[in-house]
Formats: C-alpha cells, structure tokens, sequence
C-alpha cells in the first residue's frame, strides 16, 4: 500500500567500491564516471536530464573549495546546476528532498544527484573534520567525532546498564553483512572478542567501533511518479528534517537528554512517518540503513526511528534482531561501518535501499520481502536528522 | 495541489566591517524580517541557509543555528542565493514546507585582507598556470570589451553609483581597475517566504515569486562564452514557464554578481535582450552585489530591497513585476532569474 504522497521515483542508481584511497580519479572524474553508471543504470541519456544537484559535505578533507565549478563541467544536467546541498554526513538525504521538490512542483523532470569524496587528500582526516568545530568552545576541550561518539556511548552504557560486550554485536552484525556486499570498504568478519580487544579510540569507543576512512561516489537519477522504468519502481514517499543543533556544551543540562536517546532524530522520523502515511514502523518498515559513523550511532537510531517497539536495540540485537534473515534488517549494507564516504553516505543508504527494493541486493539482498524501508543520517554531532521513506 | 509562493518580509544589513560579531547580526536580520513579515519563528517549518564553506568554514554549523534552524526542519544550499531561492520555491510548492525562512550571510571582509579565492580553482588544470578566480575575472573582462560589452569608464562610473547607494564609502584597497573585482564586506539578509493556496492570494498578501530559472557554465566556460548576459538569457528560458513574459516592464531589477563589471553587463545585455525599459534608478537601487559582495549569499541582500519594494509600496490592481537577477561563483558562472510579482508598486 502507497503512502499519503508519493513525490517522486528513484529511476536509476549507481556506487563506487568504497576504498581508503581511489587514486585512479581525481573529483571531477569520480563524478563523471558515477554519473555515467547512474544514467546508465537507469537507461537514461544525458538529454534526458534537465536538473542536477551536488551533495557535497564540507570541503576540507578535499583540499579544495567549492570543486562543483570544475567537478561538474560536463555531467548530465550541469547546465541546469539547482545547486549544491550541504548538511555535512546528512547531505544525500536532504539533496533527494530537494529533487523531489523540484520535480513535484513540475520545475524539472529528471534530476540528477551526484556525490563524490577522496578522503585521502589529507593527512588526517580528525584534523580536517576538527576544522569545524567551534573554535571559542569546542577547542577548549578535545571534542571531536570520537570523542563526541564515547560520550555518547558511555551515557547509553549507564542508562541501560549494558558492558562493552552488548554494545559490540552491531558491529558483528555489520562487518558480517560487509562481507557480502561487492561495494563495501571493508569486508572481513570479526568477532565479538576482536571488537572489544581493538585499540580504544576514546573509551568506550573502540577502533573497530569506528567507520573507516573512505574515498568513494554514488549518484542517482529522480524522476516523475509516471515514468516507465524498467526496475521495479521505487518511490521517494517521505521526508523529515529536524534540527536540534545546540552545542554540545547546551546538551549537558539534566533535562536535555536528546543527545543519548536521538529523540531529535525521533521527531524527524515522525515527520517522515507521517508524510508517508506510517503509523507503526516497527511493522511498516521492513528494512532500514540508517547512517551510523560508530556503532553507538546506529542503536540510538534504531530506537529514535521506532524500529525497536520501544525496547533497547543492543538487547535486540544480541539475540539477533535486526539481522538479515531477522524481520527488520538494519544496514544489510554493512553500513558506514564498512566504508564511510561522508558526503556520499546518505546516497549510499538510499542507493542500498533501492537495490533492496528492486530485488538486487544480489549475494546480500534481505530474505524477507521489502515493499517499504526507511533511511536516515546525522549531519554534524547530533545536529541535522533527515530521514527518508522509500517504497516500492 | 501546487501551492503559491510569496515573500511576505525581510531584512538585511551590509558593512564594510561590521563592529559586531557575524552571529549577532544574523540574528538580527532574523528577527527584523520575521518583524517585517508579521510573523513569528514559530511559525517557520523550514530553514533555508546559504552559508558557504569557503567564506564561514567553521562558523557555519554555528550560525545555522542562530539563524533559527534550531527545532525546524533545514536545507543549506551554499553556491548561491539563487540556489536557495529556487528551494525554497520548490519546497513550498511541492507542499513540503509551509513557511521558509531563507537566511544568508558572509564574512567578506577577510577576504578583503587576503582574498583565497584560489583554493576554488582546480588544482590540477588552473591553479598551475595561475586560473585563480581573480585571473577568470580578468580573462572575462578582457573577452567582454574585446566584443564591445565593456568600457572601463562606465564600469567606474558604475561602481561609483552602486558603492554610494549600497551606503558605503570606496574601499581604501581598491584602486582604479576595483570594478573588475569584488568589494568586500560582511553581510546578512534574510526573507519569509510562505504558501499560498491561489495565485490571486499569493499577489495580495506579497510579493509572488512567479518563476524562477537557473543555468550554470564551469569554472572555465567552454570557448568565448563569457558574457554573462547570455547566461541570464539561458536562466530565463529554462525557467518552468519559459514561454510566459511578464506583461509590462518591469519596475525594478536587483542584481548580484561577484564583480562590478559583470553584474553591469549583466543586466544591460539581459534588459536589452527582453526590450525592458527600466528606469536607471530602479536597478540596483540596493547598490547591487558586486559593490557590496559578502559571498554567494549576497543576492539575498537585493531580494529583500525588491520585495520591500513592493510590500511597502502602494497596491494597486495592476501587477507590477519585478527581476532578481543572481550570478555566483568567481566569474557569475551560476545564473539564476526570478521574476517576482505584486499588486502595484510605487513608480
């Protein structure tokens, strides 16, 4: 059954294998190779598209600003530039949103969406994505994505009174769907031992709690509800879009705790609920890829989006919830567990949600049947929630 | 069912340098376009930010915040205010937002210090033999008044105009050929766009947005293709009704362009394209982007000059129109055109 609103439809996707490093490309080339698959895969010419929209997250681990100059001289649609969305690891989520507006209010017809990363540019990608930090505060004090993630982790220990061993099985579970999935960064299993004996990053954090660091591009082609494709059609039905954006320093305060339960996160699923007509996503979602850069990530946001009927999602999932072959797989993908390009990541989740959808998850395709899923990513530490609903 | 578009109020301050901190005065813009708008943040539903990497980098997650994103939902859409615009049109219409805030800001003025702007050029190509933006501009003048486009006195007589009405006194660092580059400043604006259900509501309560098109060329475009008056054209014609004109002239234009020559011959050659008869005082009467830059979010400050414009001014039931006119990037390379329309205007 369709949601309330159907805004528009996803008519052809495409990936990079994700990798540490792609010296084979340089930006412009990521993009213009992953446009050529997306178009391709929806059996698309470049005529065909008359809108193009970049997700780029903040340039530093390129070296290089605003690259959309250069980067897109000859890609389908450039010449129709709707811009680039920016809301750092969220931006893929937001850049649908914002085809799927330009097509529903009959602005253009089919957009393209590109993303491309090389995060190797630098020496170190900390110090880089250190830069955005608030430099009055935030410097005061070693906060940065890992350090943000242990604080997280640690509170979501207490809470609910799990050890490090509870928390370890979503990365099990990930780097165990890794395996299967042709475009993931990494893809050997560990075990539960390996996770808790990794070098700590920041305590509780472990290394392999962490995304690894990814060059990678995805890009995919929207369209209008009515077009003939040659998929199995899947439909952009909903989005949410909540910004909770105090510093961190405003979130250590008793009654703010949205920072270690993502009710922020919740509000935006709510919305995305609503749109597409969702009342009880525990049974209407039938598969999510939620971006996750740590493990900690990923079971806030399992509970944030309802997928847990309220229960604790590293008890669910150390008796083996949110598995493949369970009734609600999350990030089937491996998730930015297993390959993390920032500004790709919301493209990424989509792109896996799409192939599911299609039936073309090949080796790692769900045993149950999808009709409808959900996807979701944070921009910043805890600051945009966009969340998607996909359906075929 | 597509809903209608209006802008119901805004604000905005320029500076050479502001005394205050950025984050102060967006905030302050903030509040007075919601002021002028009769309205209030909680009426927003969506933040529309154009806050640029390459001007605010770190400061910009914390200004989104002060500019109200704060428990709303949010879109940044940094290359360009015409960019944003378009979104924010696109969001309202699709029914995916009800009331926009659209907020902007830049801080130009370190950049008047020490302009970095090379770091925008691709490291492999332009940046060895020395394609920063600064030498775009200069190959772009140079191909304009080669064709006939462009005359170095009414270019500085030109920057003169716009940096007196812009409020401003000359750029000290500026020397006889300013015209061919941005004069810095710092800035904020922002601007309340809201649904409409009808289009005849849409015109009395604001101003309408009725159309809106963009084009775009890279950072080198290909041959002698540099005159931005063309690229103007191409936004117009790849707007959603490319076939529909206004159907008198407009009453005002506001134009924002990264430098003072293109944004002149910008709207000469557009306005002379369309056979528009604007009267000289109506363009730019904001004292335009060029003179007056602060960053790919400077187009807003001419938006919300039109839109006050016409909100202040005497209604009538003639429509009266007007064009905004955005060109970002280091050489204007990323054109929009919006036509904008209400019920009389003051002459």
């Amino acid at each position: 059954m369709s949601g309330a609103t159907r805004l528009a439809q996803i008519l052809g996707v495409a990936q990079l294998p994700m990798r540490t490093r792609q010296p084979g490309f340089t930006y412009a080339d990521l993009l213009g190779r992953i446009a050529h698959d997306a178009l391709a895969d929806a059996q698309l010419g470049a005529k065909d598209i008359d809108g193009l929209i970049v997700a780029l997250s903040p340039t530093t681990l390129l070296g290089v600003d605003d690259p959309y100059y250069w980067g897109l001289a000859g890609l389908p649609g450039a010449d129709r530039f709707l811009g680039r969305v920016q809301v750092a690891a969220a931006s893929g989520i937001p850049a649908l949103r914002l085809a799927c507006a330009h097509i529903a209010a009959r602005r253009a017809r089919r957009i393209l969406i590109v993303s491309g990363d090389l995060a190797d540019e630098g020496s170190s990608l900390g110090n880089a994505l250190g830069q955005l930090q608030d430099p009055f505060t935030d410097k005061q004090y070693p906060r940065n994505a890992i350090t943000t993630a242990a604080v997280q982790m640690s509170g979501y220990m207490a809470a609910n009174r799990l050890d490090e061993r509870d928390m370890a099985h979503v990365i099990v579970k990930n780097r165990g769907n890794g395996v299967l999935n042709k475009y993931a960064q990494l893809r050997q299993p560990v075990s539960l031992e390996e996770v808790i004996a990794s070098p700590p990053l920041a305590w509780p954090v472990k290394r392999l709690d962490s995304s690894p660091r990814t060059s990678g591009a995805a890009a995919i082609v929207v369209g209008p509800t009515d077009q003939k494709t040659h998929h199995r059609p899947t439909f952009a039905a909903g989005f949410g879009s909540f910004v909770s954006g105090r510093n961190i320093g405003a979130r250590m305060i008793p009654k703010d705790s949205s920072y270690f339960d993502g009710s922020d996160l919740a509000v935006a699923g709510r919305q995305a609920y609503a749109m597409a007509g969702i009342s009880d996503p525990a049974k209407d979602i039938h598969m999510a890829e939620v971006y996750a850069s740590f493990g900690i990530i990923e079971l806030i946001s399992i509970e944030a989006l309802g997928l847990a009927g309220g229960r604790n999602a590293a008890r669910l999932l150390s008796d083996g919830s949110f598995t493949n072959p369970s009734d609600l797989p999350v990030n089937p993908s491996g998730g930015a567990t297993c390959g993390n390009p920032i500004s790709s990541a919301g493209l990424v989740r989509i792109i896996e949600v799409v192939e599911q959808l299609r039936g073309d998850g090949g080796e790692r395709q769900v045993k149950r049947s999808v009709d409808r899923a959900v996807v979701s990513a944070i921009g910043g530490t805890f600051q945009s929630h966009e969340v998607g609903i996909l359906e075929s | 069912m597509t809903k209608f578009v209006t802008i119901t109020g805004g604000a905005a301050r320029t500076s050479r340098q502001f005394d205050d901190t950025l984050e102060f005065v967006v905030h302050d813009v903030v509040v007075n376009a919601l002021k002028a708008a009769s309205t209030s943040l909680d009426a927003v539903d969506m933040v529309v930010t154009v806050a640029s990497d390459t001007m605010d980098g770190v400061m910009v997650a914390t200004r989104s915040e002060i500019a109200g994103t704060c428990g709303r939902g949010f879109l940044n859409v940094p290359s360009s205010s015409g960019h944003a615009l378009a979104a924010a049109v696109a969001l309202i219409e699709s029914g995916q937002a009800e009331t926009v805030l659209l907020v902007g800001w830049g801080e130009g003025s370190k950049l008047r210090e020490h302009d970095y702007r090379e770091i925008l050029a691709n490291p492999f190509y332009e940046r060895p033999v020395g394609g920063d933006p600064a030498a775009m501009a200069g190959l772009q003048a140079q191909r304009l008044k080669a064709d006939g486009h462009l005359i170095e006195g009414d270019m500085e007589q030109y920057l003169r105009e716009m940096t007196k009405r812009a409020g401003h006194q000359a750029d000290s660092k500026s020397g006889p050929l300013a015209w061919l580059s941005p004069q810095w400043c710092d800035g904020a604006a922002a601007l309340v766009l809201r649904a409409e259900e009808s289009e005849s509501d849409s015109k009395k309560g604001g101003v309408y947005v009725s159309d809106v098109g963009v084009a775009f060329r890279s950072y080198v475009p290909a041959g002698d293709d540099m005159d931005p008056a063309l690229w103007i054209q191409d936004a117009f014609e790849h707007r959603r009704d490319e076939k529909l004109r206004p159907q008198h002239d407009p009453v005002l234009v506001e134009a924002s362009a990264t430098t003072p020559f293109c944004e002149a011959r910008a709207v000469k050659g557009f306005l002379a394209k369309q056979k528009w008869i604007v009267e000289e005082a109506c363009i730019n009467s904001s004292g335009g982007g060029a003179a007056a830059y602060f960053g790919p979010a400077t187009g807003l400050h001419g938006l919300v000059v039109a839109s006050k414009f016409f909100l202040e001014g005497k209604r009538s039931a003639d429509p009266a129109f007007g064009v905004f006119v955005d060109l970002a990037g280091p050489i204007g390379q990323a054109a929009t055109v919006a036509i904008l329309e209400a019920r009389g205007a003051r002459a």
